[in-house]
């Protein structure tokens, strides 16, 4: 396409700011309104490879929108479109991010509004996560992960990690650990919120010799190989790790489960805005929600989308059904930094 | 041989694998002598060399210095200076630093060691220098502050690696005289290495000569430029031509191409063996001359070359000799290319060997 | 024939694009990075325009943050100093090997650097870690589970592993630079071994030592994937540090000034190693 090499003089200008503002800034990706191409900026590995499964080949392709996947961790990601914000029109359209993120970059001002008329499946999204800035894509309730083999009796609550039964035997994953400050709060003070509150319960638990681990993945080989016999980790993560053979339950907490959420938010300088509101909507049909279930163990965000058969009892949660909570975001981006840093002492002093 | 040498090298083998760099090598050292190891490249002079030094490790052998075998010990417990071809200054310390390292590694007291660098400064008149790095001085320089590092230790053994080949080939004469005479005003024995004949016959006393690994011939000057041992010898000292031919009678020598010389000698020998003559014991005849020793040969070619005129003579048949007239007084004139000419030479210097190299003695008159 | 270009002019012209790519790439996100660590964070907007000296004041007055910054330094110094310890034997040994193995000990050593540190450490989680071969080793010998992870000394030796190849081939090169025959020389002159090396091999190949030091140095305090995985959770050093800052928190100010900090140390240490190198090089 001939047009795309005759830039405008405006848009040299477009480019050239973007280069002198932002260093990070990928040039190449700016003229592609035209094309119906869809930048999607995502998590690697499995994660990419089912949304291109699931969403990009079947839902979109048919539509002539063209997926380019930007690929990375979360926090660069984030860097990236923080880096990128005052640039009229950025590199990405659609940013997928852990719920608490999406509401940062609410909070900053950079996600664009959505409504049904943008966002027609919108209306079968189950209302416990439903957001006015972004689309709940997965969720997976936060469970206590156990091994079957020297727990005989199977936790019931937040608070058993903290009894004597498990002094030393408790893992956390470190880039989680929030996560379990906020299962504490919502055990300890009856709500999730109150995450500065549960500082002391935190301390007894690093201090009694719970393990850190820098890695999700070095939680499964902790449990296997005995050093841990318990951990609060997501429910669909249970799952993965025993198909992958590693001996390991999930207890749900009586108090209710804290609810991991991945978003999915159209930046406010999104450059084919339409496609992105596209890609969001077929995200959210059951086919796609299904692929996801069955392949990773998450759940569904929909209503429409009931599960069947050996993924239906894989995922099935018990009864009664436990409280899913999501995240209580605003009270979680007021204490975060405060937080993060109190850990870092914590952790450092042990 | 003698009971009392000062080093004495017995038997000295160095074995790589399958290959011997050096082979039963025997040398007698008397003390204050310089012996030169000569040979071509290869011939086992520098290893032999290296293993007296200690650096390389004997497979057999003994080297005794006053009746101590020094084979087995390590090159720091020898006491043997040594002096390189790459100087093998060191780089970061100046030239007293450089003096003073052996007697340093000694641990002598301070104010000896004060007195015998200055005392060796002065002999190599390097004292304005004491304070310069090697790299601050001349190739000269640096030779004699590598030959003083050594000198200073008062060795027992002197050792020079090919210690003139870096050095300017006008500088060479007078660094010679100078090595020689330090070496002599000190007593010290010493064993040089050079593959260069002119060097080693101005400096030394007694002359090894070396090849394949083996030792050819020790000897002086003179004993290795008259009485060759073998065809090897002949050449290399003094450029000897060497004819291969067969003894028919008592003085008749046929070439293979048939031509015939007339020798000066009678021998009981006959069949195949080598003629090695001087260039510059060969002389032109008159046509008419014929009494022995004599030839009759063919000029190929006569270049002046100022002390004499070289000729290339060929002999009807094939096979040629060089032979070098004197110019001068006699103005002699030169031979034309072609012209046939009668060749005769000093008898005395006739050397004839057998086919094992061996060299064969003429009857006695 | 074209006319002659004056050749200051010529130098210029070919100087000149290096001079402006060095400069994009380099003094251009300093700069910027400079400017950053002058602003103040913000939960909401992320970064606020501001010129305080508050980021680096946090950092000093901060005992948590400068314990990072000994605990980095100390680290980078005990594997700079290990790294020449076991690096100079083995680049002496290959140096003045005459033997055919020569290049099969160099393709050794160069061999690991093909492999990225990252994988690297995962294969020492391997080693030390829980259910690992030292763990198994120790279990066979009658001992109770242990993990040697999550320590100093997994870091130590994970950031030892990976700059040791640095050091040996700097060390070699220089080594071979000197002539065997002044060690030759040394030694006809009376030195014994240890004394030829401390009197003529230290000497010169200090400046050798010296590039190496300052090049494992630089690339220890920089560590960010050995002590990240290797040291887990508990252990502090500046990159990981760092990166956390810059990528979790958001917060891009402190990130630049903690970038800062982490450069100017690093420089400074650099640069008066290499004059202390420098003058003992000549006091010589």
């Amino acid at each position: 396409m001939t047009e795309l090499f005759k830039p405008s003089r405006r848009s040299i200008l477009t480019l050239a700011a973007g280069a002198a503002a932002t260093p990070f800034a990928p040039a190449i990706l700016r003229a592609q309104q035209a094309s119906g191409t869809v930048v999607m900026s995502t998590w690697g590995g499995d994660y990419a490879k089912l949304l291109t499964q699931n969403i990009d080949n079947p839902l979109l392709k048919p539509k002539g929108i063209e997926v380019v996947q930007d690929a990375g961790t979360e926090p660069t990601r984030v860097a990236k479109a923080i880096a990128q914000r005052r640039l009229p029109r950025g590199s990405v359209d659609v940013i997928s991010v852990q719920a608490p993120a999406a509401f940062d970059l609410e909070e900053a001002g950079m996600l664009e509004p959505l409504d049904e008329s943008k966002v027609p499946n919108l209306k079968y999204v189950q209302k416990t996560f439903a957001t006015p800035y972004s689309i709940p894509h997965i969720y997976s309730p936060q469970v206590i992960a156990y091994s079957p083999e020297r727990v005989k009796e199977p936790p019931k609550s937040f608070s058993d990690l903290t009894s004597e039964r498990y002094v030393g035997k408790v893992g956390i994953l470190d880039n989680s650990y929030i996560w379990v400050a906020m299962a504490a709060a919502l055990k300890e003070q009856g709500d999730a919120g109150k995450i500065a509150e549960v500082k002391a319960v935190m301390e007894k638990l690093i201090k009694s010799g719970a393990k850190t681990y820098t890695s999700t993945e070095a939680f499964a080989p902790g449990i296997k190989s005995g050093e841990i016999d318990v951990g609060l980790v997501w429910f669909a993560r249970v799952l993965f790790w025993s198909k992958g053979g590693v001996e390991m339950k999930a207890a749900f907490p009586a108090e209710g489960c804290l609810t991991y959420v991945s978003s999915m938010a159209v930046l406010k300088n999104a450059p084919n805005k339409a496609a992105a509101f596209a890609y969001l909507n077929a995200a959210l049909e059951p086919a796609a929600q299904r692929g996801f279930a069955d392949s990773m163990g998450y759940h569904p965000t929909i209503t429409n989308a009931a599960l069947e058969g050996d993924v239906a009892q894989r995922l099935a949660l018990p009864e009664p059904a436990p409280k899913l909570i999501p995240a209580p975001y605003p009270q979680l981006s007021a204490v975060r930094d405060d937080m993060n840093d109190w850990w870092r002492r914590l952790l450092e002093r042990r | 041989m003698s009971q009392d040498a000062y080093l004495r090298i017995e038997g000295l083998t160095k074995a790589y694998g399958a290959t011997t760099a050096v082979q039963d090598v025997n040398i007698e050292v008397s003390r204050g002598e310089m012996i030169v190891l000569l040979g071509p490249s290869g011939c086992g002079k520098t290893t032999t060399l290296r293993l007296v030094a200690g650096f390389v490790e004997a497979t057999r052998g003994r080297i005794l210095v006053e009746g101590e075998d020094y084979a087995a010990l390590p090159p720091y417990r020898r006491e043997m200076g040594m002096v390189f071809q790459s100087y093998a200054l060191f780089p970061h310390l100046t030239v007293a630093q450089n003096i003073t390292f052996g007697l340093r590694m000694r641990k002598l007291p301070k104010a000896e060691i004060a007195r015998r660098l200055d005392e060796v400064l002065e002999m190599v008149k390097l004292t304005p220098m004491a304070d310069r790095y090697p790299r601050q001085l001349s190739g000269g320089q640096q030779q004699r502050v590598a030959l003083s590092r050594a000198l200073a230790i008062r060795p027992k053994v002197l050792l020079l690696d090919e210690p003139l080949s870096n050095l300017d080939a006008n500088l060479r004469q007078s660094v010679a005289r100078e090595i020689r005479q330090l070496q002599k005003a000190a007593g010290l024995t010493a064993l040089m290495v050079t593959h260069d004949q002119d060097e080693a016959m101005t400096m030394a006393d007694r002359l090894v000569l070396m090849s394949e690994g083996k030792v050819q011939q020790i000897g002086s000057q003179e004993e290795l430029y008259e009485q060759p041992l073998n065809p090897f010898v002949a050449r290399f000292i003094g450029h000897s031509n060497l004819v291969a031919g067969e003894l028919v009678d008592a003085d008749t020598f046929r070439l293979p191409g048939g031509a015939v010389l007339k020798l000066a000698g009678r021998y009981t020998q006959r069949g195949p063996h080598t003629l090695a003559l001087r260039p510059e014991r060969v002389r032109l005849h008159g046509p008419a001359d014929d009494a022995p020793p004599r030839a009759t040969v063919q000029v190929e070619d006569a270049t002046y070359v100022g002390g004499h005129v070289d000729y290339l003579l060929g002999f009807a048949g094939g096979g040629s000799l060089a032979l070098h007239e004197p110019t001068g007084a006699s103005g002699s004139a030169r031979r034309a290319t072609g012209e046939t000419v009668t060749i005769t030479w000093d008898g005395l210097s006739e050397r004839l060997f057998g086919s094992d190299d061996a060299a064969v003695a003429a009857q006695a008159a | 024939m074209t006319k002659r270009r004056p050749e200051g002019l010529t130098a210029t012209l070919l100087i000149g694009p290096a001079t402006m790519v060095v400069l994009l790439s380099l003094v251009l996100p300093l700069a910027l990075l400079a400017r950053y660590s002058m602003n103040r964070y913000d939960r909401r907007t992320f970064m606020v325009e501001a010129f305080t000296p508050e980021n680096y004041l946090r950092f000093v007055t901060d005992p948590f943050y400068t314990g990072v910054l000994w605990t980095t330094f100390s680290i980078a110094i005990v594997t700079t100093l290990l790294c020449l310890i076991l690096g100079f034997p083995v680049a002496y040994k290959l140096a003045r090997s005459q033997s055919r193995w020569k290049s099969i000990g160099v393709l050794l050593v160069i061999l690991p650097l093909f492999i990225g540190s990252t994988v690297r450490a995962l294969g020492w989680m391997g080693v030390l870690g829980r259910g690992g071969i030292v763990d198994a080793i120790y279990g066979a010998l009658g001992g109770s589970g242990i993990s040697l992870l999550n320590s100093s000394f997994a870091v130590a030796l994970g950031i030892l592993s990976i700059n040791l190849p640095y050091m040996i081939l700097t060390l070699q090169s220089v080594i071979e630079g000197i002539d065997a025959r002044v060690e030759e020389a040394a030694d006809s002159l009376g030195a014994s071994p240890p004394r030829r090396f401390w009197h003529v091999v230290l000497p010169l190949a200090l400046p050798g030592i010296g590039t190496g030091g300052i090049l494992v140095f630089i690339l220890a305090m920089n560590a960010y994937a050995t002590p990240f995985l290797l040291g887990g959770a508990r252990f502090q050093m500046m990159a990981p540090m760092l990166y956390r800052e810059f990528a979790v928190n958001n917060n891009w100010p402190f990130a630049a000034a903690i970038a800062f900090i982490l450069m100017l140390t690093t420089l400074t240490l650099t640069a008066a190693s290499s004059l202390l190198v420098q003058r003992r090089y000549r006091a010589h």
